[in-house]
């Protein structure tokens, strides 16, 4: 007989046990374990989205800039789609048989059962056509989304625009779906979380085939979309609209700023573009578009571009010069057409010699400038002069220079103010002294400024002595403006020390005698500027200007740009005295001033360098 | 025909019904896994189970064959079928087609066979026939070595393809080797290696080797 016949006894039970042990798995999937009922329940619940309405957005006076409108996605529902007149439902939504045939092949393939989009956001009008006809296009029909409408051809560098959020916004931020919308710059970005308010959501009950057979518990979890939060900004629209106008010939910009608050009254980036271009089905093309252009309109220059900021930057060696005690406001310098100064000769223009400070100011000596700085950096009080240098760089660095000012606005820039290592990297360490750099005295040279910064630092000016960072938001419906827009920073010169530069600035526009930009003298408001002329390496130089008015209690602070402009006054000075004038009056009584303007060629015009080009 | 009314009695039939109804449950699931909402015909190449449905019918029409064929037959050509079985697998190795980075299969145009599962039913033949041979001492190591050879052979051969979850099949031959005579501490550290392999999938290396030291 088999010796071996009880082994088989022993397999069973092994056998056994095998079989005992997925039991008891299956039976604690079924009937403990809930995570496969979660899911299977998910399968027979639909969740769709109730789409809030993006928040409005005000000027200063509340005027309304960005409204909402309705637009209208046009979806296919494969399983209840009959034969249909084909040729007559594109011309209604305005695209190619083909189109339609191609949305439907891909509708098919995404599913059977669940809609999916035949075409997006189709204007009212369209749908006003297509909702009468819809009832002969069965499995075809409509959900209202919206969009933004804008009440301005302008500010769209200020109130940038909404998109598509993409996927890697969905991966870090789970409160967005494929298909929502998002602020992607300006504005509409930085204030993204009050502005896009909160998405409700309905429940319904849909069988396998995804067939929906009704509201889910009663609608228990359906919840209302929160409408979005409206934004009161500081933008006054007319002004800014009016910079936009003034620049229409030029590239370059504008920023406007009430000194007191850091509230920004305009933002012009030229060239910009109607913001009505990025808004729908248009937007893809016309963003490639606009990508493309060689004015870049895209770029907004007045947070991202970086100019040296040329004679207005003597205002700054200035103060340093009188803090330090290097110079006073009784100090004279000769100058005759320019010094020698470090072995070299410096040139510059034809004025009244010797100048104190305040004529310096007036008449932008480049002389005076070129020896206060050297004073400053040869101070026996430091040690040597890098420790002098870096004395100085810490008075620029209080003023926002080399940094970003921390606005609310996104992809601000901070410029550049070399650091010491800078120059010990490109002379040597101590191998450079005050005449190595001595163009920084007439702020050519390294230096990288914003004009987002420039008009900050004629606010402190203004100010005599602090800023509040610059921001465009003034309030949001519910909440209070953050802290950091209402705090003052002070800069590292006493206040007493800035009457004697704007007594300089003062003469410039308003005289007596010569003045740099006495073309932008108003005869009763009293504007203290001071021009800039920025070289740079591509073609004519850049005009700058900054200024304040009135002289006593600013509303106003700004700086303008504009690129190969040539000297301050040219183009710069009257454009900042045209945009002070409405500001203040509303009214423009030198129309021979803002046609001088609207009347310049610079947009594509480059004038070639000038050779021997002398600072104004 | 003497033995005609044998066949037919001699059958397991708890066993055959129990395949038959596996078949059946499995062409349900294939129908149902490839199941979609638009029409099709039912009788259709095309689609998966009704070639399911013609494998059954030329699965059963091969096991009523088995059946009719004279059992001396199997006894006498055992070790051939091994042979051929062994063959087959080497011969996949060079003439195979390349499929997802392994040499498994052999394609005749519009169907491929797996010479592993043909394995299968040869190492059967084989480990059979050796159990069977006259007078054979079951319980002796030498015996055991012999008999893992017949297994050990082809699942080199199939690791070579390489297909390790087809090779470890294999190993379920220990277990009639088991119920024939073989030493029981094989199987006992055979179920203790699975019983370890499993373990590490849930716990992590420490934990295991924790736990081996405490043993």
């Amino acid at each position: 007989m088999d010796p071996f016949s009880n082994r088989k006894k022993f397999i069973i039970i092994l056998a056994a046990a095998g079989f005992l042990a997925l039991f008891g798995k299956l039976f604690y999937i079924q009937i403990i374990d809930s995570s496969y009922k979660v899911s299977a329940e998910s399968n027979s619940q639909r969740i769709v989205t109730r789409y809030p309405a993006r928040g409005l957005i005000y000027d200063r006076t509340g005027k309304l800039i960005v409204s909402n409108q309705a637009a209208y996605d046009v979806l296919v529902n494969p399983s209840q789609l009959q034969s249909f007149d084909t040729a007559a439902l594109c011309k209604m939504l305005g695209i190619t048989v083909d189109a339609a045939r191609r949305a439907i092949d891909s509708a098919f393939r995404f599913s059977r059962y669940q809609p999916s989009e035949f075409v997006r956001q189709i204007s009212v009008q369209e749908y006003a056509v297509l909702q009468e006809q819809l009832y002969k296009f069965p499995g075809f029909f409509v959900q209202p989304r919206t969009l933004r409408k804008y009440h301005t051809s302008g500010s769209s560098h200020l109130l940038g625009y909404v998109g598509e959020v993409d996927k890697s916004v969905i991966k870090k931020d789970p409160y967005y779906r494929m298909g929502d919308y998002i602020g992607i710059s300006g504005i509409e970005k930085a204030y993204e979380e009050a502005l896009r308010g909160r998405k409700g959501q309905e429940v319904l009950l849909v069988d396998v085939h995804g067939r929906v057979k009704g509201s889910f518990a009663d609608g228990k979890f359906d919840r209302d979309a929160e409408v979005g939060e409206d934004l009161y900004t500081t933008i006054d629209l007319a002004l800014q609209e009016y910079g936009e106008k003034l620049m229409q010939n030029m590239r370059g910009s504008i920023v406007a700023i009430e000194p007191q608050t850091g509230e920004i009254l305009a933002l012009v980036s030229s060239p910009g573009y109607d913001p009505a271009l990025l808004v729908g089905r248009a937007r893809a093309g016309n963003y490639a578009r606009l990508a493309k252009d060689t004015l870049k309109p895209l770029f907004n220059r007045a947070l991202m571009a970086k100019y040296p900021p040329g004679s207005t930057f003597k205002i700054m060696n200035a103060l340093i010069g009188l803090k330090e005690g290097v110079i006073g406001t009784q100090t004279e310098f000769g100058c005759n057409m320019g010094i020698q100064i470090g072995g070299m000769f410096k040139r510059c223009h034809s004025h009244a010699s010797p100048l104190d400070l305040r004529g310096a100011i007036q008449n932008s000596c480049n002389s005076y400038f070129f020896l206060t700085f050297r004073n400053i950096i040869e101070n026996r009080n430091y040690k040597n002069s890098t420790e002098a240098y870096n004395a100085w760089r810490r008075y620029v660095m209080s003023f926002g220079f080399g940094k970003v000012l921390g606005s609310d606005l996104p992809n601000e820039l901070g410029g550049f103010v070399p650091a010491e290592d800078y120059y010990n990297r490109y002379y040597g360490k101590n191998r450079w002294n005050a005449y190595t750099i001595i163009s920084l005295g007439i702020g050519q040279g390294e230096l990288g400024i914003t004009p987002l910064q420039m008009a900050n630092y004629a606010a402190i000016i203004a100010n005599r002595g602090y800023y509040v960072i610059p921001h465009s938001v003034k309030e949001i419906e519910n909440k209070t403006l953050e802290r950091k827009f209402r705090e003052r920073h002070f800069v590292a010169i006493d206040s007493s020390l800035f009457n004697p530069i704007i007594d300089g600035m003062q003469g410039a526009v308003n005289g007596p005698g010569t003045g740099t930009a006495l073309i932008a003298r108003l005869p009763n408001i009293i504007i203290c500027g001071k021009t800039g002329t920025a070289q740079n390496p591509h073609g004519a130089d850049h005009s700058i200007f900054i200024a304040f008015a009135p002289r006593d209690n600013p509303k106003i602070a700004l700086s303008v740009y504009v690129e190969n402009g040539g000297f301050g006054a040219t183009y710069a000075a009257p454009v900042a005295s045209l945009i002070i004038e409405k500001f203040l009056t509303d009214t423009i009584t030198r129309p021979w001033l803002e046609q001088h303007v609207l009347n310049a060629n610079l947009l594509y015009y480059n004038a070639p360098k000038r050779k021997n080009m002398v600072e104004d | 025909m003497p033995q005609r009314g044998k066949i037919w009695s001699k059958i397991d039939w708890l066993t055959a019904v129990i395949y038959l109804i596996l078949l059946i449950i499995g062409w349900l699931n294939v129908y149902a896994a490839v199941y979609t909402e638009s029409h099709h015909p039912l009788f259709d190449i095309s689609t998966r189970y009704t070639r399911q449905f013609l494998f059954i019918l030329l699965a059963l029409f091969l096991a009523f064959s088995a059946i009719l064929i004279e059992v001396n037959f199997y006894t006498f050509f055992a070790y051939v079928i091994y042979a051929f079985g062994i063959l087959a697998l080497a011969g996949v190795l060079v003439a195979g087609k390349e499929i997802n980075n392994a040499r498994s299969w052999y394609s005749f145009g519009w169907f491929n066979i797996q010479p592993s599962e043909f394995a299968k039913l040869a190492v059967c033949f084989g480990l059979a026939k050796f159990y069977s041979t006259f007078n054979l001492k079951t319980d002796t190591l030498r015996t055991t070595l012999i008999a893992g050879a017949l297994i050990i052979l082809p699942m080199l051969l199939i690791l070579m393809q390489p297909d390790t979850g087809s090779a470890i099949v294999f190993l379920a031959f220990l277990i009639p080797m088991y119920r024939e005579g073989m030493p029981p501490f094989i199987l006992i550290i055979g179920i203790l290696a699975g019983i370890l392999f499993f373990l590490a999938l849930i716990l992590d290396k420490l934990t295991i080797i924790l736990l081996l030291a405490v043993l």
